[in-house]
Order: structure tokens, then sequence, then C-alpha cells
């Protein structure tokens, strides 16, 4: 082929431009840290990438929701292990009272105690985490246990009494749920009707009885009648804390699952997406020798010409 | 015998050749660097003996040299090849280019700012609020994250559509730089015709005449066709648009519309029928014929303007993408959303059937990227933001304002993989931002393979018609000692006189 100087020239410049392209390729993804710097750099990753970071996200919203519920856990935890000591209390003044050789006054000073104990069980059901009332449903910002003047115990505006009333039974499935995960949506509320019970056996209720008959001088067998109906409700207060903790437990389980799969997404995206700096500055390096070795080929080649050696 | 003079002549044409061939080489260097320019050679043949030598019986010497014509070193088939190729060049170099104008605005892999990010942190409002229904600053932040995902999809469609505009406004351009080119060439026609008329080459003509023709199958794709005589026809398109000296135009007729995006004023590209002082039209149908080009820069610009499916994804393409996007938000959200139940305020009670998405004439078919915004509604006030399943009563007993059933059922739309038209927003906006990336990417890569074929036979034209600054030298060398050798036979002949005329005749003087 016969090659004339433009030829040369030419080629010596499109040679130079391709090597400056992968220089600023190179320099680029050193200074932005970055292997993708636009779309078209590499799609396939892109996509992975992507997922990546939506993986990614989904997870931080996750790890968000199951921080919220254990801390409502928490506290629902902490006010059912204080109603179980209130139960526990009110069962043994009650057994000491449970006999009949004790004086009137007595059992009149015990029915003051059960009737502080009984209030306690109204304000421990109107718990609050910040602002919210704890175990009142969807009814989170006022109170959802309240005494009327008649002396009953109105939940959400419901008579606890009236367990034959559908608005109750009701009530009970308003537990506040929280989606944990993909599809696993959760109940971590436990509502006002699951921790008190309703009907004869609501804790208000029975105490409120006890503190009746002690104030009448109820006899011994008639207070063994309410030994049995606290140990009913300190039975379900006591598995009301089991289910309170076993959710502890398992969303504990979640939290950490989370926690892993952030990792292993972040290593996947940091692999895609991060530069393998001690790889990048080698192969800039190497692009820069190949240039400078382009330069100083090129004005040697271009500088000769037969000219050189005419007279 | 021939003539006593004859010598001198054939010295003097020796010298006349040697001079030419030094200036012509003169030319050649001088040119070296000019765009287009093809070398030339001198043609120089031998003169045949005078008829009266031969005639005189004896054997007869040849008179010397003469130059006979100018050639260009030029290969027509090369020419004719990299025409073809120079109209793919055009077409993706300027595709290519253009791609990337297109995914720099659509940067999705910045850290922050981008579409998928928008998206994302609306997802996160939605997922605090499904915790903290009754919160009014979560809510506040679910309508804000929203505003700004609006005004996201609003960006990126506006920028399209100032894209789909440029581009429209680019076709402008390149017809009048077509019809500009086609002009020059027929003008060139006539000057060349006329020149060549007296049997000699316009080399110089034609190699301007041969540029155009480059540039012109960079824009458009053409093809062209020289008679006996001399007489060149250049075709766009398949239509012809220069016959010897009479060049056609185009003519812009803004008739259309921008796809998707329905700006008015959009062009066609016709041809001018001087004879009707109107557009070309079809005989059968009566509508104009329209040009589609099938090559060069003017097809990537109309195909970047008018490409709306995935075989040909042009800026309406895209557009309707991000419609689709946005109408599905707008349709899938708002369905769900108008199941809950409002926080009522300022006296009101709570209401239903509330939208999240504005839409427009209650037509979700007029939701699109770049109108796409929060109902009015919403924008009053985020407690218009429907979380709750039942109806909340503030002064109630039971206030149902922690109900997040309905806030549940919006979050579980971020998960899901059976939207409409979408199936998932994520997946889907990750399949058009990946999209736009192969586009690009194969643009360049074709880009790239196509200025290699082109290089490669622009190489193999300059092998023959480039000038060669050593070449050239050399042949200096040589014909400068031509020259130097036909004076010395002029020398020598005159010698020859000299003794002829003054040395005879004098014998025993």
């Amino acid at each position: 082929m016969r090659i004339t100087n433009n030829m040369m020239l030419k080629n010596y410049l499109n040679n130079l431009n391709s090597n400056l392209t992968t220089l600023t390729d190179y320099q680029y993804k050193v200074a932005s840290n970055k292997n993708i710097n636009k779309l078209s750099d590499d799609p396939v990753a892109l996509i992975s990438i992507m997922s990546a970071n939506a993986r990614l996200q989904k997870n931080a919203e996750y790890q968000e929701t199951v921080q919220s519920a254990i801390a409502w856990l928490e506290q629902t935890d902490t006010a059912v292990y204080q109603l179980n000591e209130v139960i526990q209390s009110a069962y043994e003044t009650l057994v000491n009272a449970a006999n009949d050789s004790m004086a009137p006054e007595d059992k009149a000073s015990s029915a003051a105690y059960i009737a502080q104990l009984r209030d306690q069980v109204v304000v421990i059901a109107n718990t609050q985490s910040g602002s919210k009332f704890l175990f009142g449903g969807y009814n989170v910002n006022s109170k959802p246990f309240v005494v009327d003047s008649t002396g009953k115990l109105l939940y959400n505006g419901y008579d606890m009494m009236d367990s034959a009333n559908p608005d109750l039974e009701l009530q009970k499935g308003q537990s506040l749920a929280f989606e944990l995960g993909a599809g696993i949506v959760m109940d971590i509320s436990i509502t006002g009707v699951e921790l008190l019970g309703a009907g004869e056996k609501n804790v208000y209720y029975v105490l409120d009885k006890i503190y009746d008959a002690l104030m009448n001088d109820a006899p011994a067998a008639e207070l063994g009648k309410y030994i049995t109906d606290l140990q009913e409700c300190q039975h379900n207060v006591l598995t009301t804390d089991a289910k309170v903790g076993g959710m502890i437990n398992r969303l504990n389980l979640l939290k950490n699952r989370y926690e892993e799969e952030e990792l292993t997404y972040r290593e996947q995206k940091s692999i895609l997406e991060d530069v393998d700096l001690a790889e990048a500055y080698t192969n800039y390096s190497m692009a820069m020798t190949v240039y400078n070795a382009a330069l100083k080929v090129g004005t040697q080649i271009i500088q000769a010409s037969i000219l050189d050696y005419m007279k | 015998m021939s003539g006593i003079f004859y010598g001198l002549e054939i010295a003097r044409r020796g010298l006349s050749v040697s001079q030419r061939a030094i200036q012509l080489t003169g030319h050649n260097v001088a040119n070296a660097d000019t765009k287009g320019y093809t070398r030339q050679r001198l043609v120089i043949e031998s003169v045949y003996p005078n008829t009266g030598s031969r005639l005189a019986g004896t054997f007869a010497i040849g008179g010397g040299a003469e130059a006979t014509s100018v050639e260009q070193l030029r290969s027509a088939y090369i020419d004719r090849q990299l025409r073809g190729e120079y109209a793919s060049l055009g077409e993706w170099t300027t595709r290519a280019e253009e791609m990337q104008f297109i995914e720099s605005i659509l940067d999705e892999t910045a850290k922050t700012g981008t579409l998928s990010q928008a998206l994302a942190d609306f997802y996160q409002s939605v997922a605090k609020l499904t915790t903290d229904p009754d919160s009014g600053e979560v809510r506040t932040n679910m309508q804000q994250n929203a505003i700004k995902l609006c005004e996201k999809l609003n960006y990126y469609y506006e920028k399209l559509v100032d894209v789909q505009n440029l581009y429209n406004d680019t076709i402008k351009v390149q017809v009048d730089q077509i019809n500009d080119k086609l002009a020059q060439i027929a003008s060139y026609n006539k000057e060349i015709f006329a020149y060549e008329l007296g049997g000699q080459t316009a080399a110089e003509l034609r190699d301007r005449r041969n540029l155009l023709l480059d540039e012109l199958a960079q824009m458009v794709s053409i093809s062209y066709s020289e008679d006996d005589e001399g007489r060149l026809s250049v075709f766009v398109e398949g239509h012809l648009m220069v016959e010897h000296i009479e060049a056609g135009r185009l003519e812009l007729v803004a008739d259309g519309t921008g796809a998707v995006s329905g700006t008015p004023g959009y062009y066609s590209v016709c041809i001018y029928d001087p004879a009707t002082k109107d557009v070309v039209k079809d005989p059968d149908t009566g509508e104009p014929v329209k040009i589609k080009a099938s090559g060069g820069s003017l097809k990537a610009y109309q195909d970047l303007r008018d490409g709306d499916n995935v075989d040909n994804v042009g800026v309406p393409y895209l557009m309707e993408q991000l419609n689709t996007l946005a109408r599905s938000l707008a349709k899938s959200f708002n369905e769900v959303h108008e199941q809950g139940y409002t926080i009522p305020y300022g006296g009101g009670t709570s209401k239903t059937g509330v939208r999240l998405f504005a839409v427009p004439d209650d037509d979700y078919a007029n939701v699109n990227a770049g109108n796409i915004a929060l109902s009015a509604d919403v924008l009053e006030s985020p407690l218009n933001i429907a979380a709750s399943s039942r109806p909340v009563d503030l002064n109630a007993e039971d206030t149902q304002k922690g109900n997040n059933e309905n806030a549940l059922a919006l979050y579980a739309l971020t998960r899901s993989t059976s939207i409409e038209t979408v199936s998932n927003f994520q997946d889907f906006l990750k399949s058009f931002v990946v999209q736009v990336g192969i586009t690009s990417a194969s643009a360049q890569e074709m880009s790239k393979s196509q200025t290699i074929i082109v290089d490669n036979l622009e190489s193999r034209r300059e092998s023959i018609s480039g000038v060669s600054i050593d070449e050239e030298m050399i042949n200096l060398v040589s014909f400068q000692y031509a020259y130097a050798a036909a004076s010395r036979v002029l020398t020598a002949v005159d010698e020859t006189l000299e003794t002829l005329i003054n040395g005879t005749g004098r014998v025993g003087r």
C-alpha cells in the first residue's frame, strides 16, 4: 500500500484520540470512584445496581418498620408486666383477707388497697408510647379507657361488661398491623379487650367486685370464688405477656436478618458500582504510558521526511 | 534526413515538459493538505517522428516528448463505496452523540436527584405512613415526597419535549444544508461541463464537487450517475434532485405534530415542484410525497424525533414510557386511596373517595408525565391523605385516627408485581433506564464500527489519491535532472550548429 503523509498524520491523530479517550475514561473513574458514570457505560451492570438499590431501599423501610414495632412491643411488654404485678398484689391481698377470722375493719383497709390496684389497672391500660395509647387499637390519640360516673369501665366508648355487644367484638380485631416484610403483615398491638378481657372476667370488674365484697365483709367462701376469677385474669395476662415476648423475639430475628441482608446487598452493589482503586489506577498509569509512547513515536515519524536528506 | 533544427525542437520540448512537470509537482505539494484534493500527474507522451522524415526512406527519429494532459489519480469505485458508508456513519455518529445527550438528561447513575431516588423516597414515606398514620409530620413528608416525584417526572418530560423540538429545528437546518449542497453541485456541474468541452479535465472543480458529494452522503442517502458526456445526476432517497445543471430542492411543510408530545408545527420533508410551485404529490392519492430518510444524519434526527416503538427508540418512545409510568402510578394509587378515609380538619368530616393524584377531566388517559400532580385535596392538606379504612372522627370516643389499614394497602402497591401495564413501578423504571443505556451503548458501538469501516476506505482512497511529500520530492529531483539534461542537449545541438555555421567552408584559411 502506498502511504502518504496525510495517512500517517490521520492514523496518528486517530490513535492519539483513542488513547486520550481511554485515558479520560480511567481518569474519570478514579476521580468519581464510580465504575458506571453514564447509563451506557454498562447497561447490564446497571440492571444489577438498580435492583440492589431497590432491595436496599425496601430493606431500609422494613428495618425502620421493624424498629418501630420492637419499640412499641417493648413498651407493651413493660405495661403487661406491670399489670401482672398488680394482679399478683391483688391476689395476695385477697388470699390474706379470705378467712373468716379477719375483722371487718381490716377487710375494709384491704378493700381500699384493692380499690387502688383497680384504678392502677386503668392507668396501666392507658399507657402511652410517645403520644399514642398502646392499647387503644386504632384509637391512638384519646384515652381508650374511661370510668364513667356510674362506675362503668368504657373502652373506646363501649361498656367492657357488655361482652355481647358486637361493636366491642369488632374493637377486638382492631389491633395495629405493620408490614414487616414482603407480604408479612403482623398485628403488633394488643387491644384493650385482649388485655383486660371483656364481660365477667374483665380485670377491672373482678377487682371492683372484690372491693365490694370486702367492703361488705363477705364470708371467706364467697371471697374464695374471686380467687379463681383472679387466677383466670392472671392467666390471661400471662398469655398476653408470652405472646408479646414471642413477637419481640421474632422481630429481633427479623431485624438481624435484615441487617445481614443489607450487608450482602451493599457488597453486591459496591462490587458493581465502586471502582477498585488499585486496578483503576494501574489502568490509568498504563494508559498514560501508552499515550506518552504514542506522542514520542508520533512526533519522530511525522518530523522525518526526505527533505532532511536532500541538499 | 530530418531538418537541421530538429534537434533544437526536441530539446525545447524536453525543457517544456520538465518545466510543466516541476510546476505540477509544486501544485501537488502546495495542496498536500487541501481537503478533497486529488493528486495530479502530467500525462507525458513521446512525439511521433514527422512524416517528412519517413517519406525520405530512411529510418526516423522521434520528436521528443510532450505533455498531453493532466490526470487525477482517483478511484470512482472507492468513492462510491465510501458514500454508501458515509450514510451509515452520518446516521450512527449523530445518533450516538444525541443519545449521549439524552442519557445525560436522564442521568439515573447519579447518587441523588434521580427519578429512582424520588420514587424510593415516596415509597419510604408511605412506609412511614403505615407506622404513624396519625402523625402530621409523616403526612407532610409523604405529601412533599409525592410532589417531588411528580416534579421529577414533569422535569424529565419537559426536557424530552425540549429535545424533541430541538430535533425538529435541526431537521430544518439539515434540509437547508442539503438544498444548499444540491444547488452548489448543480453549479459545479455547469462549470465542469463547460470547462471539459475543450477536452481538458476540470480537476480542481471535480475535487470540490466530490467533496460536496461526500458531505451530502453523510446527511442523507444519495446515489448518483455521470453519463458519457460528463453530465452528473444526483438522487436523494431515490428522487432525482440534481439533473446536470438543474437543481431541485427539498421543501419543509410544517403540517405535523410531535409524536406523543403533540407539539404543533412539526416538519415533513417534501420535494418542491417548480412546475406547480408546490410540493410534489403522489399521483394516486394526491397527498404530498414525504421523504423518510433511510440514511445519514437526517435519518438520525427524524428517528430521534419520531421514533415511538421499541425497534426505533426515539424521544417519543421515552416520553411514552414515562407517561405509562405516571398514568399507572396515578391510577393504582388513586384506586386504593379512594377507598380510604381522611382525617377531618377545620370543622369538616372524614372524607372518602379522595384522590392522591389529580386526574384532569376525570380521565386517566389525560394523565401524563408532563402534568402528573397531586390532587387539589392532598395539596390543600396532608390530612387528606387517606390512611384509614374507617371514618375518622376526632370527637368520638373511638377516633380511628391510628387506623393504618388503607396505608398498608397503599404500601402493598410498592411491592406489587401485578399492577396494570407496568407490573411493578420500580421494575418498569429500571427497564426504562436500562433501555436508554442500551440504546445509547449500541449506537456508540455502531458508530465506532462504522468509523472503522470509513477510516479504512478513506485510507484506501488516500493511498490512491493523496499527496506523498517524499514521492513528490523524488519526482522533483528526477524532473530537475530531466530539465538539466534537456538543456545539455540544447547546448550540444547549439555547439553542433556552431561548428556547422561558423566552422565549415573555411578550408585552407
